[in-house]
């Protein structure tokens, strides 16, 4: 027998007391919350040791007075290698960040969602006294506010690493897609455009490894679209230069490659021997569409979040007809 | 707003109720009343509409045709009508995760009318651990913890699907003594479905018999059964005249079950159905023709 006693409400308490739908929202996703929120605490401590190493290795590099006039020593190798090794290793962290919203609008967005219908939860929830549409609000809303906050502080880290600290990662490093994603305002809005695609996934589907995956698919397909697009967004340049070039000043590049006989293509069909002395081919944006383009794809970004969301709502209604 | 008298007397009234998921048609002209304050038992086959039904009741979904009020309001629509009533799906859908202390605080935080004594009784009837996680539960376990959950609303009207299925009797026994002393001291007007016809024996005091989509009786249970007769006799004895819901070879003779219209032939041994023996019949005979609005008309007469 039992001598546990099942208590009235509680004596409030100081502190973060969610209410209502809030309180299940956060109570069924408080754990991720915690996850999330110490995974991109810890990014924002490595980019920012990063950026401290890259500051450092410069500094080295200057005050060993390295030049390639010099005679080669050790010191000013090691301090240059670590100048490019670093921005290196930085980029490759961009990629991942570039991917984690899909992890977001998969692992919070489409598999809750798609696991509450498959198990009929959802007639637990919309039987109480809150409307399916008031649920579905705090569903989509008190996820998105945690990941707009999370990934605004990452994506604002990643740009005052790059570009707004001194001395700045060159601009030619910031040509790929991915690192581009990172920015801010750019990376918050994908993070969001990510959260509502799974959302709408989880609805349409039902079945959590489905929306899962379906998910995944569809935002690598708007990562490779985006990456489709942008030298569209705003007009490019283009260059043919002879060989052993260098990239024009004040370019931000996003294809280059090799003339073969009056061709422009990539460095991917020469032969193995290598192109040899042939002249190169580049197309780029300028320095001062940089701004400007993140500007544009936060705008497309925002408009397919509002249109994810809608789709969303217009789901539901079907569900509850 | 002024309800029409009628809507405000019944519970739910369905008007027409017909509701078509693609190409499946699961409710079709559906005319019936539930009053206020009754135990109705919502009875059929398999796939019969009794789970659209409720559903249509709860607000999950919307009638393709036909109107259906509950309380004088369009469930779904009326929001107001959301925290008046109460639903408890077949599956009892539950969070696993959450102990039951939380899934009763998830019923408070979004329920105004809440009542956390009643709904922890219930619990403590069933000598429920708070700190217990809903998927460690037993499913029978599992339906008083949703069942908690639905009273706990202090509903006007409780939509129950099939809740006693996976509980044993002893279990079933209780609960359906708290359900039956809530829904008296509180004038709740609660719609069960079962399969288990002898559990509505002496429970319910209104009738719905859903089969194919259509209702066949409606009614309070006491009139349906007094315009009935359960006759046994030898074969080839006249049933002419009276409505005959099921004829049937017995080991020495035949059974049928009528609505008589009249006096009944000499030789047939009369009775007055039981419930369980009238459901059987009409379950069994899914053509017999009396109809629902037929019924509830001469029972209420």
């Amino acid at each position: 027998m039992t001598t546990a006693v099942l208590t009235a409400r509680p004596a409030a308490r100081g502190g973060f007391r969610p209410r209502g739908i809030a309180w299940l929202i956060w109570r069924q996703n408080r754990i991720m919350f915690a996850v999330l929120t110490i995974g991109f605490a810890a990014l924002v401590v490595y980019l920012l040791h990063e950026r401290s190493a890259l500051d450092t290795a410069v500094a080295r590099v200057q005050a060993l007075h390295c030049n390639s006039t010099q005679p080669y020593s050790p010191a000013c190798g090691d301090a240059d290698m670590a100048q490019y090794a670093i921005p290196e290793a930085w980029h490759q962290t961009m990629f991942g960040l570039a991917l984690l919203p899909g992890v977001f609008g998969a692992v919070l967005g489409a598999q809750p969602l798609a696991t509450d219908f498959e198990r009929r939860r959802t007639l637990l929830l919309w039987s109480q006294s809150v409307s399916p549409r008031r649920w579905l609000t705090y569903r989509l809303a008190l996820p998105s506010a945690v990941l707009l906050v999370l990934s605004t502080a990452l994506s604002v880290t990643v740009r005052w690493g790059g570009f707004w600290s001194r001395p700045p990662v060159h601009l030619a490093s910031w040509g790929s897609g991915e690192d581009f994603m990172a920015l801010v305002p750019l990376y918050p809005l994908l993070t969001l455009a990510a959260f509502a695609l799974g959302a709408l996934v989880g609805l349409l589907l039902h079945r959590p490894i489905a929306a899962l995956g379906v998910t995944f698919i569809l935002y690598a397909g708007l990562l490779w679209s985006l990456d489709v697009v942008r030298p569209y967004l705003l007009p490019s340049y283009s260059m043919v230069e002879r060989p052993g070039w260098n990239q024009p000043d004040g370019a931000w590049v996003f294809d280059i490659g090799v003339v073969l006989g009056g061709k422009q293509v990539p460095y991917s069909q020469c032969p193995d021997m290598g192109c040899g002395d042939v002249p190169n081919w580049v197309r780029f944006h300028l320095i001062s569409q940089f701004g400007p383009m993140l500007w544009i794809e936060t705008g497309i970004l925002a408009a397919l979040t509002g249109l994810l969301v809608l789709a969303c709502y217009r789901r539901l209604r079907a569900l509850t007809r | 707003m002024g309800e029409p008298q009628s809507a405000t007397e019944s519970a739910v009234v369905g008007t027409g109720v017909g509701k078509r998921y693609r190409r499946r048609e699961a409710l079709r002209g559906c005319d019936f009343a539930i009053p206020a304050g009754a135990v109705c038992g919502l009875v059929g086959p398999n796939g019969s509409g009794k789970s659209t039904l409720l559903s249509l009741a709860a607000g999950l979904r919307q009638p393709s045709e036909g109107e259906l009020r509950v309380l004088g309001l369009r469930p779904g629509l009326d929001e107001e009508l959301r925290a008046r009533i109460a639903y408890v799906a077949q599956d009892k859908p539950l969070y696993p995760r959450l102990t039951v202390a939380d899934t009763l605080r998830l019923g408070r935080e979004l329920n105004p009318r809440w009542d956390e004594e009643l709904a922890a009784e219930i619990l403590r009837q069933g000598q429920l651990q708070p700190g217990s996680r809903i998927g460690q539960l037993s499913g029978g376990q599992r339906s008083r913890v949703a069942l908690a959950l639905a009273l706990g609303k202090r509903p006007e009207l409780l939509l129950l699907d099939e809740p006693m299925a996976d509980l044993d009797p002893l279990a079933r026994h209780q609960l359906m003594g708290t359900l039956m002393g809530q829904a008296a001291e509180h004038g709740t007007t609660v719609v069960i479905s079962s399969h288990i016809l002898s559990e509505l024996e002496g429970v319910i005091d209104h009738l719905l018999l859903i089969d194919g989509g259509r209702v066949r009786l409606d009614g309070p249970v006491d009139g349906i059964l007094e315009s009935h007769r359960l006759l046994h006799g030898s074969e080839g004895l006249p049933l002419d005249g009276h409505g005959v819901v099921e004829l049937r070879r017995t080991g020495r003779g035949s059974a049928a079950l009528v609505r008589p219209s009249g006096p009944i032939a000499e030789g047939w041994q009369v009775e007055t159905p039981s419930l369980e023996e009238l459901l059987l019949a009409y379950l069994r005979a899914p053509e017999a023709t009396p109809t629902a609005h037929a019924s509830r008309t001469e029972a209420a007469a």
